[in-house]
Parts: C-alpha cells; structure tokens; sequence
C-alpha cells in the first residue's frame, strides 16, 4: 500500500493514486491543516469517497500525532504546519478559557471525523471504501429509530408513531434495552466507552450498520440506537445522513458538539435543497383540525379520568386548563384558516 | 392570537399532549395517531425561531390539488368531516430560500472545516454563493478515464426524420417530434450495446412519450415494439413500490445480454427521480445515457417561482445598495442550473470506474447553444461533439462501439446495422430508419465493417460511396487501420487492452470537415480535412472536402502539412481539435476569455521546444490570426514561446523549463517501455507498484532515469549498452519485427546509445549529456534537439512498416550521429523525463496545483542556471580552482531545490536529478541529498 506525501502529510492510499486523486486529496488535505472550506467537484468513478477517507484520516493520524510529539519545545518543521500548530495551540487554549462548557475540547479531543452522505445506503458504501484502507478507527452510525429500534412492540410502527412510542416508553423507563444501556452507563460512571476503545487498532472491524445494529441488540442487549448517541462522543469517525446536521431539530436531538471537527459532505448536490427544506414547514388545514382533534381528546381524557390518579397525564400540575386555553388560542386560529387561511398565516409571521 | 410571547408555552403543552397520545397509542386505544400536533408544535418553533429572520423567507397558501388530499383511510374521512365547512383544503408553506443559514450555524459550531464533495456540483460558484460560506478552496477535477477511447458525447439536436428534439414548451406537444424521438431511441438500441438509460425531464414527459410510442403508425410496428426487438424495455414505475422489481427486471437483462450477448436493456426513467442517483449501474449495465430533454423545474410550482423571484429580489437589494452582486445568482440562472445539475447527475451514470465506458447522448437541440452546454460537468464539456444531423452522429456512435468491441474482442463481429440512408431522405416517415434488416440498398452509407478509412469518407462525402482501397493488402474487413496498430501497439506498453487513441484524431478531422462554418473563416483557408496520417494511402478528399489544388499550399495546408510532420498521433488528434474548437468559440458571446481547457489543450500541443514553426504558422493561419475575439487565445500562445525560448544558448538543461505535455507523456511512457525492454537487466531503483503505474500509463513514468540513480553506485552505466535491440522478451513479437528495420536517428538518442556507437562516457560525466554540453559549450539549434521531436520520432518509427510517412526519415544514418551529439540527447532525454515526472506530481489536466509546479520549476531553473554561471566562472579563474565563495553559491543552490525535493514522494526524483547537475556538482548533491535523509 503506497503512502503518498500529500502537501506534507503522510496518507496511505490502498493503490497507487491517479494524478486526479492525488489533486484531489491534496485539497483535502490543504484545507484541514488551514482549517478552511472546501468545495471538490470530482466526476463519479474517480474514487473521491476513498480519496477523502484517506486524505481525512491520513490528516488526522498526523494531526494527533504532532499533537502528541509537540509539547511546546520543538515545533514541526515547515512553515504550513507551524503556523497551523500554533493556530492549534491557541485554538486549545481559547477551548480551555471558554470554560466548562467546553469539557470535552479542553481535554483536548482530537478532532472527529464525521462523515455525512445523503442516505444511509450511500453510507454503507463509504463503509465499504474505508475497509479498504488502513485505518480502523472507532467508527459509530448514527441512524433513526426505525432503523435501529429492537423493542418487539415499538418496531412494529413506522415514522412519528414510532418515535413518540419510543419516548414514552424511554421517558417511563420501561424499555429493557433502553434500561440496560442506563444500567451500563451508571456501571461505567457517567459515560460508555467504545466497545472497540480497547481492541488494539489492527485487529479492529469496520463495522456497518447492520452490524453495529445486531452487536449492540444481540451481544449487548442495549438499545442500539441510544447507543450510538452515546459513542458519537467517544468516536473518531461518525457516519450519519446529512440530515440529521442540517436540520435543526434533530441536530439539537443529537446534542451534538462539532467544535474542531471536520465536516465532510459527501454527495452535496442536495446539500442547499436539503438545507432550506429542513428550515421550511409545511402543513394543511387538514393537519391544524388534526391538532385540534387531538387536544381534544387528551382534554377529554384527562377529564374522563377526572383528577384522579392520572391527572398529572396532561400536565405536571394536573392542570387542564392550561390545555384548554392552547386549544381555544389554536381553535381560534384554525377558525380563521377556514376564512381565507391567510389569518394562520399572519399569526405565523407576526413577530 | 398565538404570538412569540406565548408559543413557546403551547409548544410544551402540545409536547405533552403528544407524549400522553403516544402513551394511550401503546395500549392500543389509538392506533394509527397521526399527530399533527407534534407537527403543529414544530412549526411554531420555526415560525418563531428567533435565528431565522423572515425575510429569508417566503409565505405560500394554495389549495390542495386533488392528489394530495388524504384518500380513504378514517383518518382522513375524519378529517374532512372536521373541515366540512371548507370548499377544499389548503395548504400553508412557509418556505425558507436560504440555504446558507443552516451552514452558517454548523460552521458557529466551531468546526475546523466543512468539506463538500460530489460529482455534480458546478457551477461552483453558484453553490457556494447559496451556502453563504467561505470556500477557500475549490476544485473541479476530470476524470480518471482516457476520454477520447472511453466517452463519447453527442448532441443529437434532430431526429433520424430531421424533427428538432427538444422538450421545450412550444415543441412538447408536436407528435412528429415524440415520434422522432422515439425514432432516436430505437436507433440507440440497435447501436448500443448491454444497457441503455433513458432520461426524461419529468414523469409526465416519461408517459405521454409512452402512450405515443405504443399506438402503431402506418401500420409499422410501434416505437415500443421496435425498442423491444433489440431491448428489455424497463420504464421506472412511479411509486417506489415497484421499483426494486423493475431494477430487477433491468439487471436481469444485462446479466442476460453479458453472458449470452442477447441485446441489453433499455430503461426509460426521469431525472431527479427515483433512478438518477444512488443506483450503481456501471459497465454493462449502463452503455449509453441517453437525455431527452431539459429537466427545467415546473415554472407553475409555487416554491420554484417563489425562489426565483427570491433571489431576484435579494440581487437587487444588493445591487441598490453599492454592492457587487458578482457570483448572486438570479433566478433565472439558478432555474437553469436546477435542470443542468439534474442532467450532470444523469449523465453522471454512465462511468463509474477507470474501466468503464459509455455514450451519452443529449437529445435536445437547445444543447447546441453554448448557453446549456457550458452547463455540463467539465469532464464531459470538452468532448462534447455536435451532430448537426442525426445521421452524422449514427455512424460516430457504431464506431465508438465498434472500437470498444474489437478491443474486448469477446464479441463475434456481427455487422451492427447500417444506418438506411433512404430513411434519411424520408423525412416525414421516421419509421424507415428502423425498417427491417435486409440487404443494404446499394447507396448506403458506411459500408458494414467501417474501418478508419471508410468512416471518413462517410463523414466528409457521403453522397459517394468510399473507393475501393485496394492498396491495403488484407482487404478492408481485417486489418485494423494502420495507426490504430501503432496505438494498439502502443497501449499494449501502457498494459491497456488494446486500446486504441487514434478515435480523437479521426472523428476530430471528419467533424471539422463537417461542421458549418463561421463566417469569419474565409473559405479558402479553412483547414481541409487532409487526410490524417491515419487515412494516408487511401484517397479521401471525396465531396469536395479537400481543396488541395497544384498551386502554392495555402496557409492552412501549410499548417496541416507542419503539424503532421511535427506531431505525434495524439497530438495531432488534439491540434486538430483545437482548431475545431477554435473556430466554435462563440463569436457572439462577447467574452474576452478563452475557455481554460482549450488553452491547456493549446498548451499540451504548442508548450514543447521545437514547436516554434508550428505555433508561428499556427498564429498565423486565419483562423486565429483574424478574428479580434481571439486575441486572449493569440496572447496566450505568444506567452508560450518566451517559456520555450527562453535558453542558455549553452545549456540544453533549460529544456527544464519547457513545459511537458499529456500527449508526449505517453510516448515517454512507450519509449521509456523500450528502454526498459532493452536493457531489462539494468537494475531499476523502483520495482513493484511504480513499475505497475507506469504500465497503466497514467502517471509516473520510468524511463532510463530511474536507471540513472543508481550509477550513483555503478560507475558506469554499462548495462545500458549490453542488450542490441530485438532480443528482448519482455518485447511483443510484432514490436520486436518492427525494431530490425532501421533506426531513425533519434531513437538511438532516446534509447540507450549501443556500445558500438556511443562509447560510455567518461566517468566523471556519469553519462549526463548536460556535462557534456557544458564541458565543450557546444551551440546547437535547438530545434534539432528538441525532446518531442524525439518523442515524435518514436511514433514515427513503429508506424513505419505501416505504410505511413515516417517522419525524420530524411534523417542521417545512425552511424552518422556524432557521439557527443548522441549523449546529449540522452541527457535531454532524461532532463524532458525529469520534468514530465515532476510535473505529473504537481499537475493533472484540471486540478492542479499549478503555482507549486512553477515555483519548483523556476527554483530548478535558476540553480541550474547557477550552478553553471559557477562553472564557467571557475574555468575562467586561473587554475580552474574555485573558491569557497563560489562552492558555497552552489550548495546553496542546491539547497534551494532540494527543499522544495524533500518529500518522500519526490525523493527519487532528487536521486534523479543527481546525473542532470552541471559537471562537479554531483557529489555535492548526493552528499546533500544523503544529509537530508
């Protein structure tokens, strides 16, 4: 396996590199020790998702490993490299002063790759190109609930259903495997390692998803999808479809803390759709009578159990009202939809 | 009223209705809950997101068409009872036109770098525009394919009956132009091979063209029914439901049409669908990607108008404000770029791997314009041939495959189906072009097995039918052309099947003999289609094409004339390319630029020394000469020369500065093969992986240089001399026929010099013809140096037994060639071989790092250049002994260059250097170079 010296850093490549590929990963490489932006237009066929695991990882492992060599006496020779180290080296200072917020930068976590393409099938491919090359890091995937849900009940439903069934269930402590992950963690003291953190790096597998998904739900019997919202901290390379970082919500749902990551977007052409859908809502008159449907029956719920020992079902303080009054606010505005709808859209863009 | 002040409480009440919802769902008491509310509670959060201001936004109500409305189902009856006072349902966007917010905030997050990658991304500038963040770098790569063996594009603006194809509104609904189209595609699947897909612009496009094309006309056999003579017809279903079975279906075919060569498939699906990205069709499954139209976003969609109307507004507010708006996209751009970015993806289907080929076919006249073409990825952009008739591109696509099923050579050489001229005059009935397979009438075109010749001439006249070439011994069906054997030949030291590079050359010359003409070439300089090297012995001018009278040749074939005996095959091919592109640069554009790929084109062709006649006469054909928008063209090619030009009268080591070039590079690879054939006991610094680059010919060449390192060792490089030509095995038998023929000179010159001619030079030389000229100052012309004549030679030489015109063939004798002269030929050699290697590092066709290339090749320059002033002035001091002073300069110098050499990737080429240094120097270096490591 050829190792390229690509502006500077050492990348194995698992062939020898076509001119195209070494431009390619060159960029790469250029814009992670500068810590810039890239944009890489490269045809289908010339190998870019090998190119950027190799560039990538090929960056990091030098990355961590002047990291390592320098403790501040004898800085790396070069000029690139130098100015970048002491970026770096103030980078990790600021991280230090912003405080605890930043726990995990301030001990000084190397940066994660993480890897995100449209669908999960595209994932798997990448998965399959990084078999290919010499790295094994701590790879985690994150994936939906559908996907990875092991409850025999609550995989049985699709979408919202599913998610919200999940919750509840999650919030009531009465899923086995969400529970035995709580139970492992509190045995570990706050947080789970990698399950592979202690596999010497050669003897590692790339696991895919459907691996990670039966390791987690067979050997372990923890919910694999909790899981994988666990390891993402502890990972070098975390797989996921881009939606889940460009939509807000479940950006925040990942809880997630990109500082001095690098992010890699693989089959971007959708990226600025993606991006502005995830920003955008839609939704029917058709839906807003749902909703109303829907409080409806939980006030009628509540009232039906009348205070008793479910009332705090609704509210915490088993206050009904408050529910009433949300549905008379959305029943006076789903009554003006029904005019010219323009009076819910007024209420939405209203300040 | 809802407001800011009170969502954030509802949205927490919803919350936990949705919870309670949820949890009554799992005892069964509700199943199926749709829960709008939860839905209902995300959108108040973003309608009152405090980072989203509105004015990136834009508000829509519609009503809901008929299809969206919940069909069946309780739910939805439930629904509509709720809603019973309402006429129809409607619908409420609330759409955000900003990409770049959601960016911005990842990037707020303090990542260190936010790469983006796709196949499909340019324009880049637009999207980076749209993502609102700083891209330093950019990059749009070629590919790793040889595009002119592996792709071919072609832009079939008409039908087989001459109706113009295109799915622009005013034309959509012309049934002829469906029928035409339907034509096309039968014609495809005859012509090409495996697996065929078809892109439509939408779904509905997809179906009227079907429901058109299964009604019979003229009691023929109906376009779907002829499709299916030659194909599996698939069509992509519109519910995802169905399609794991049609990719089934599909692949099921290809699998078929491999392994018992029945005839492929055919898949009709539609851009931005379900099949146009995400599925791997590559090799056989994918032959041909065939583009029916443009994949404009229905103007009537209220969020497609909203954007456009969008980014309008925001340009304007720029705008009025003082701002440049350079690179804000308007919305009429970005509604193009939409339809461009769906075809590249398309388009994007057809390679998937170095080895993989295919057609594309862009049926859609509105890609003539340079407005929609310059929309295509840039890998296919300089490739693109125009077919001003659907019968010029018919014969270019067989022989495209043709080429591509002589080199598997798997498949029988069944006749692929001539194109029926009479069909071609049928205008208004396309079906004769697809009528039954019988014998040809006598008239037709392209006689069954086209060899190169014979596609010329059905290019250039195809009114006549090509005249017997009874000067070529073996018949037309057998032998391949003749050139095509020198590739062939060639390819076969490049470890590549066969492949043959003489495509470009040929169908180049036919389509500049068949493409109109700008107005401001004047008639009678146009360059005539002379027959290419390929074509010599076969007489071609027919149909008027060629306009080589008695008199004085004109400028043009004066032109011509020089670049055959200049250039080598594939060079040739891409001069005449250029010429071609030169002539469609769009006059009316009104831009004062070049496209850059034709300058690196014009580059690669003209960069090499020796080539100062050629360019002269190239700046001077009337052509270029003339028309004012191609003075930046005229420019740039002046530029070359000072680079070129640019010597120490006394050091051929200047050569260094010249830049190599992609068509010599493979010649250096094939001679370098020789050489390495040759002396194939010398023993070479680099086995294993790089010797396997070098044979797939795409970087890294060897030649004798890599041997040069390791006299450093041996004190002389005597194996050099120790094998004679021909009795290498590692030769293939026809190669080693061809070298008992004589030499031209400079292939001595380029091969190691045989004992009996060039005596070992003296050891302190190590053989560097850069000593040797230095050490005597000789002057030479360097045109009669020049590496790529050297280069050029080799082709010559194995087209030799040919039949074709060998170059250089006026030559002296090999006996004649002094000594001295011979090695410092090898030493250009060498010098021309160092820098292709040092180049292909820095450069590729289109990334590149070019600032880099330069910086170390200036370094190069001036060291060299250093180092030499050094010598001269020592031997000019009494004694000849230098002092410290000077030794001093010198190692500086070296130092210089061996900074910018100290990576591990270009370690070997520092070693490589050590015989290219001035006389004296050489230990320096070593020892340098020694102290580095």
């Amino acid at each position: 396996m050829p190792t390229y010296n690509v502006a500077g850093v050492p990348v194995d490549f698992p062939f020898e590199a076509y001119p195209v590929q070494l431009v390619y990963m060159e960029k790469v490489v250029i814009a992670l020790e500068r810590g810039e932006n890239a944009l890489l237009e490269s045809p289908t066929g010339t190998g870019k998702t090998l190119c950027l695991l190799c560039a990538a990882l090929g960056w990091r492992r030098a990355h961590i490993e002047r990291h390592r060599a320098t403790t501040p006496v004898a800085p790396p020779p070069g000029g690139l490299r130098e100015a970048n180290w002491v970026e770096d080296l103030a980078a990790s200072i600021g991280a230090d002063r912003s405080g605890a917020g930043a726990v995990t930068a301030s001990e000084g976590r190397s940066p994660r790759i993480i890897y995100a393409s449209r669908t999960h099938s595209q994932l798997q491919q990448v998965v399959r190109e990084l078999r290919r090359t010499v790295h094994r890091p701590l790879v985690c995937m994150l994936g939906s609930r559908e996907q990875f849900c092991c409850h025999p009940e609550v995989r049985k439903q699709a979408g919202t259903a599913l998610n919200a069934a999940c919750q509840a269930l999650t919030a009531a402590n009465e899923c086995s495997f969400y529970r035995r992950l709580q139970d492992e963690k509190r045995k570990q003291g706050g947080s789970l390692p990698h399950p592979q953190a202690s596999e010497p790096e050669a003897s590692r597998a790339v696991p895919d998803i459907e691996d990670f998904k039966s390791h987690a739900e067979r050997r372990l019997e923890i919910c694999p999808f909790y899981l994988s919202r666990e390891l993402q901290a502890s990972s070098d390379v975390l797989f996921l479809p881009y939606n889940y970082l460009l939509d807000p919500k479940s950006r925040k749902a990942l809880n997630i803390c990109l500082q001095r990551d690098v992010l890699i977007f693989d089959e971007a052409h959708n990226v600025d759709k993606v991006c502005a859908d995830a920003a955008s809502l839609n939704l029917t008159t058709i839906e807003i009578a749902g909703a109303v449907r829907e409080l409806d029956r939980c006030i009628d719920g509540a009232r039906n159990r009348g205070g008793g020992a479910d009332a705090d079902a609704v509210d915490d303080d088993g206050d009904v009202s408050n529910v009433s009054n949300s549905r008379s606010l959305l029943g006076a505005a789903s009554r003006d939809t029904r005019g010219t709808a323009r009076g819910f859209a007024s209420f939405l863009v209203s300040p | 009223v809802i407001s800011a002040d009170n969502f954030s409480l509802l949205v927490q009440q919803f919350e936990k209705c949705v919870a309670k919802l949820a949890e009554t769902a799992r005892f069964g008491i509700s199943s199926g809950a749709s829960f709008n509310l939860a839905k209902l509670g995300d959108a108040l959060r973003l309608a009152f997101a405090e980072d989203r201001p509105p004015s990136e936004y834009r508000l829509c109500v519609q009503e809901m068409p008929e299809r969206d409305l919940p069909g069946g189902g309780t739910g939805g009856k439930r629904a509509r009872a709720t809603l019973d006072s309402l006429a129809r349902p409607r619908k409420l966007g609330y759409w955000c036109f900003h990409s770049g917010a959601a960016m911005g905030q990842l990037a707020a997050m303090g990542v260190r770098s936010v790469l983006l990658t796709s196949g499909t991304l340019s324009p880049l500038s637009s999207f980076a525009d749209e993502l609102g963040l700083p891209f330093a770098h950019r990059l749009e790569n070629p590919h790793v394919i040889q595009p002119q063996t592996q792709l071919m594009v072609g832009v079939f603006p008409k039908g087989p009956s001459g109706s113009e194809l295109t799915s622009a509104y005013q034309q959509r609904d012309s049934d002829a132009a469906r029928l035409d189209l339907g034509n096309a595609l039968v014609n495809f699947a005859r012509l090409i091979p495996q697996g065929v897909l078809v892109f439509f612009p939408s779904y509905s496009a997809l179906s009227t063209a079907l429901a058109a094309w299964q009604r019979a006309v003229d009691d023929k056999p109906s376009v779907i029914d002829r499709i299916k003579k030659n194909k599996t017809l698939v069509v992509e279903p519109r519910e995802a439901s169905g399609l794991a079975e049609a990719i089934d279906t599909f692949q099921g075919a290809i699998k078929s049409s491999v392994v018992r060569g029945t005839g492929g498939a055919m898949l009709l699906a539609v851009c931005r669908g379900k099949l146009s990205e995400g599925v791997d069709f590559s090799d056989a499954a994918c032959r041909g990607v065939v583009i029916t139209g443009l994949p404009l976003p229905p103007i009537v969609d209220a969020q497609v108008d909203l954007k456009r109307s969008f980014l309008d507004q925001r340009r304007g507010e720029v705008q009025r404000s003082g701002a440049s708006a350079n690179g804000m996209l308007t919305g009429e751009e970005w509604y193009q770029q939409q339809a461009m970015r769906a075809v590249n993806q398309a388009v994007g289907r057809v390679i998937r791997h170095i080895n993989d080929y295919g057609a594309v076919l862009l049926c859609e006249s509105r890609f003539s314009k340079r407005k929609w073409s310059d929309g295509l990825s840039l890998w296919l952009r300089p490739h693109i041939k125009q077919f001003d008739t659907f019968g010029q591109g018919y014969p270019a696509l067989q022989r495209f495959f043709r080429l591509r099923a002589n080199e598997t050579a798997a498949v029988a050489t069944s006749d692929p189906p001539a194109l029926d001229a009479a069909a071609l005059q049928d205008r208004d009935r396309g079906e004769a072009v697809t009528g039954p397979r019988g014998p040809l009438p006598p008239h037709a075109i392209a006689p069954p097995p086209p060899p190169q010749p014979s596609l010329l001439s059905a290019l250039s006249g195809r009114h006549s039918a090509p005249p017997p070439t009874s000067d070529e011994p073996q018949g037309t069906s057998v032998p391949p052309p003749a050139v095509d054997r020198a590739a062939r030949l060639h390819a076969h030291f490049l470890g590549q099947s066969d492949t043959s590079t003489t495509t470009s050359a040929t169908t180049a010359t036919a389509m500049s003999a068949s493409r109109p003409r700008k107005a401001w070439v004047p008639r009678d300089d146009r360059p005539a289609p002379a027959p290419t090297r390929a074509a010599a012995g076969i007489s071609v001018g027919g149909g008027g094409a060629s306009s080589s009278g008695p008199g004085a040749p004109s400028a043009s074939e004066r032109l011509l004339q020089l670049a055959k005996d200049t250039l080598n095959d594939d060079e040739y091919g891409c001069f005449m390319s250029i010429i071609r592109d030169v002539k469609t640069i769009n006059v009316e554009s009104g831009t004062s630029t070049v496209p850059s790929w034709l300058l690196e084109r014009v580059r690669t062709v003209f960069g090499h020394g020796g080539r100062g006649k050629l360019l002269d006469a190239f700046l001077d054909f009337p052509g270029v000469r003339e028309p004012p928008h191609l003075q930046p063209l005229r420019d740039a090619l002046r530029q070359i020369k000072p680079l070129t030009w640019q010597t120490v009268p006394s050091a051929p080591a200047s050569k260094l500065s010249a830049p190599t070039v992609a068509g010599g590079q493979q010649h250096q690879a094939l001679s370098s093969g020789r050489v390495n054939g040759t002396a194939a006991h010398a023993p070479s610094t680099h086995p294993g992986p790089r010797s396997a680059q070098a044979s797939r010919g795409a970087a890294m060449v060897q030649p004798g240089l890599s041997k040069r390192a390791t006299p450093l060792q041996q004190p002389a490089p005597v194996s050099f001399a120790a094998a004679p030509y021909g009795t290498s095995t590692s030769l293939p038998p026809r190669y080693v026929a061809e070298r008992k023929r004589p030499l031209p000179t400079s292939l001595a010159a380029c091969a190691p010099p045989p004992r009996a001619m060039a005596p070992p030079p003296p050891p302190n030389s190590r053989g560097s013809g850069l000593a040797a000229t230095v050490r005597t100052g000789e002057k030479r012309p360097l045109s009669s140096l020049s590496t790529s004549d050297l280069v050029g030679q080799l082709s010559g030489g194995s087209a030799a037994d040919s039949g074709i015109a060998v170059r250089g063939a006026d030559r002296p004798p090999l006996d004649a060639v002094p000594p001295q002269k011979s090695a410092g030929r090898a030493g250009e050699v060498q010098a021309a071989a160092f820098m292709q290697k040092l180049k292909q590092h820095y450069t590729s066709a289109q990334g590149r790092d070019e600032t880099a290339y330069k910086t170390i090749k200036d370094t190069l320059r001036r060291s060299l250049q250093t180092l030499r002033n050094i010598n001269h002035e020592v031997r000019s001091m009494a004694g000849g002994e230098g002092g410290r002073e000077q030794r001093e300069r010198g190692l500086q110098a070296m130092r210089d260059v061996l900074v910018l050499l100290s990576t591990p990737h270009l370690a070997p080429l520092a070693q490589d250097l050590t015989s290219l240094l001035p006389e004296g120097w050489q230990e320096d270096w070593i020892r340098l170079v020694r102290g580095q490591a």
